[in-house]
């Protein structure tokens, strides 16, 4: 089941929030766990069962490591770890892994192709923290079952993040109250993200989709397209991550954003920061600082950055175009880190966003072509020489058609919009109100008339 | 020395996971087999060619799928637009694909439900017992008097 779907906002989500908030107490914690499996089950039962082991695994893998003795910590630590990420190669890198080794070798290594369990990297992750906070000692384990299923399980971040982490939630999990204002305040998080969703994301997907399948294209037509991915995938996954934490304040709980305005940075790192934080900040904190971080040599800060960065390409997905975006951005993180960092705080704040934005324009290319034929072609007709020119019809009648959404796009990626209608509702909530309801009908109507369409981020 | 509790919850979780991951392993598993046998041994039935053989337009036009998209098709629908009977076994190139022409099938059917659901008593039965799944890279949509007899035949293919 997606968010973005009329059976969803009109059906489900109507219903689990009736009966939630009409349970008293600890029920709410039944509610919301038989919800999510309800939830997660909607579109392929079978991988309930992993969805459950993984919970009661690593609930009392959390328990054990607190219960063990001291000289058996690390070997469980090892296993648990070792554990789940066998359960995540399973999925989603034993094909990939066998193709790469036959395309090494010239040989065919024959296997089904498993479809991918989905959020399985997000719970898998969320899982994780938890395991290596208890091992570190920052965290108690939770004593509670059902609490750690509410932490393990809840619907809102299961299937496209944010990473939720236990020691952000963990009095939440205990205590969680609703009430009717921040029900609404979570509604209109669940609605902007909703029409980020549907009438941005969705729109700019067809643009992009009819553009990179064309035979060949102009030079513009070209960066017209990467301009429409490039603000595809920030409206849809910060879209998807706006109706989470909606969902999340509706069932009295509050996670972290992730993001924040990321196409406003001044350099890459930067950027980095802002988008998908909870990813970036879980990479930081469980692979980079235990590798030393920056309090190494500079050649081991140098391999611990790209280590850092081609795992996070290939958690993405299983497939080298993946691990070349991660490795493309670890190398511009070194190149802004040792080299352009002094440049860089020199120039003027627009020549740094544009920088910025180059470079992460450049990135999805790597992002949206999955085979290496695909992404030099693209890039080639981006900058000349694959290109069937500067500009042609084609160009025309894709800006023509594309620019008032482009327009919005680039106003919505600002925070003066949100800043205004946060102003707007202090001073009068009834307009704030109406452009909401307005905003939920616009959507419906997308709904209706567009075809499925799943988050982008929900296959990783 | 005594095997410990947490040793023998810890095995069995292990053994559960084996078994589990052994179960979605074979269970999701399909031959590789190209649409051209698939089809000669299919028609070789004798209900499944009295409907019409239909080409990539009416695969797109039902299903909304391009023909391009796919490793091959197999596709009979009856003529008479009273009829729910009809026949679709796609093969994708990858599961990413296969999953989204599930999607669609499944969209088709409920479509179907929505157009016979007032007023199509026998169609809608039919509907009811029809096949939409997946196995591999193979999706189909199978429904009709004798499609549990076409799931079978497709089942021994692959």
């Amino acid at each position: 089941m997606v968010f973005s779907s009329i059976f969803f906002i009109f059906c489900f989500l109507p219903i689990f929030m009736l009966i939630y908030y009409l349970v008293p107490g600890k029920g709410k914690d039944i509610v919301l766990i038989i919800g999510s499996l309800l939830f997660y089950a909607w579109g392929e039962p079978k991988y309930v069962i992993l969805l459950i082991f993984s919970a009661v695994f690593n609930y009392f893998m959390g328990l054990e490591l607190n219960d063990c003795p001291e000289e058996s910590r690390r070997l469980n630590m090892v296993f648990t770890v070792v554990v789940n990420l066998f359960i995540l190669g399973f999925f989603k890198y034993y094909a990939f892994l066998l193709d790469s080794i036959g395309s090494v070798f010239r040989i065919t290594l024959s296997h089904p192709e498993l479809s991918l369990p989905i959020g399985i990297s997000f719970y898998t992750f969320k899982n994780l923290s938890y395991i290596l906070d208890v091992y570190n000692d920052k965290i108690d384990p939770e004593p509670n079952f059902l609490t750690f299923c509410v932490y393990s399980m809840m619907f809102p971040h299961m299937a496209a993040g944010p990473i939720v982490r236990y020691a952000d939630i963990e009095h939440q999990l205990v205590r969680h109250p609703v009430s009717i204002p921040k029900f609404g305040v979570g509604a209109e998080y669940f609605i902007k993200g909703l029409a980020k969703k549907v009438i941005l994301a969705d729109n700019l997907a067809v643009i992009y989709a009819a553009i990179s399948s064309r035979g060949s294209n102009a030079v513009l037509t070209a960066w017209i397209g990467i301009f429409a991915y490039t603000m595809q995938i920030y409206f849809d996954f910060s879209g998807y991550s706006d109706m989470a934490i909606g969902l999340g304040k509706m069932l009295g709980f509050d996670f972290l954003k992730n993001f924040d305005y990321p196409y406003l940075s001044e350099n890459v790192a930067e950027f980095w920061r802002r988008w998908h934080i909870s990813l970036g900040s879980w990479f930081r904190d469980y692979i980079y600082i235990p590798l030393g971080g920056n309090r190494v040599s500079v050649p081991k800060h140098i391999r611990n950055i790209l280590v850092v960065w081609a795992l996070t390409g290939l958690w993405h997905g299983a497939s080298w175009n993946f691990v070349l975006w991660g490795v493309y951005y670890g190398l511009l993180l070194l190149l802004e880190k040792f080299v352009l960092g002094n440049v860089l705080d020199s120039l003027p704040v627009f020549v740094r966003r544009i920088y910025t934005m180059f470079c992460v324009m450049i990135g999805w290319v790597f992002f949206s072509q999955t085979s290496f034929p695909g992404i030099a072609k693209y890039l080639g007709t981006m900058f000349g020489p694959a290109a069937s020119g500067f500009a042609d019809t084609a160009t025309f009648y894709y800006f023509r058609t594309g620019i008032v959404l482009f327009v919005i796009c680039i106003i919505a990626c600002r925070p003066n919009l949100q800043n205004q209608f946060r102003k707007l509702m202090k001073r009068n909530m009834a307009v704030a109100i109406a452009i909401d309801v307005i905003l939920l009908a616009l959507a419906t109507a997308f709904m209706v008339y567009n075809s499925y369409s799943p988050f982008l981020y929900q296959q990783f | 020395m005594p095997i410990s509790k947490s040793l023998i919850i810890k095995t069995a979780m292990i053994l559960f996971l084996a078994a589990y991951l052994v179960l979605i392993y074979t269970s999701d598993n399909a031959k590789n087999v190209p649409m051209d046998d698939i089809a000669a041994q299919m028609e070789s039935s004798d209900t499944l060619t009295a409907m019409q053989k239909r080409d990539k337009g009416d695969l797109q036009r039902y299903y909304s799928i391009m023909d391009t998209d796919t490793d091959g098709f197999l596709f009979y629908k009856d003529v008479s637009p009273m009829s729910v009977n009809e026949m679709l076994i796609v093969k994708a190139g990858n599961k990413s694909d296969a999953e989204k022409f599930l999607e669609a099938a499944e969209a088709h059917l409920e479509s179907q439900e929505n157009v016979f659901g007032a007023y199509g008593t026998d169609q809608m039965a039919l509907l009811g017992d029809a096949s939409v799944e997946s196995r591999g890279d193979y999706v189909w949509y199978m429904c009709g008097p004798d499609a549990s007899a076409w799931h079978d035949a497709f089942m021994k293919l692959i």
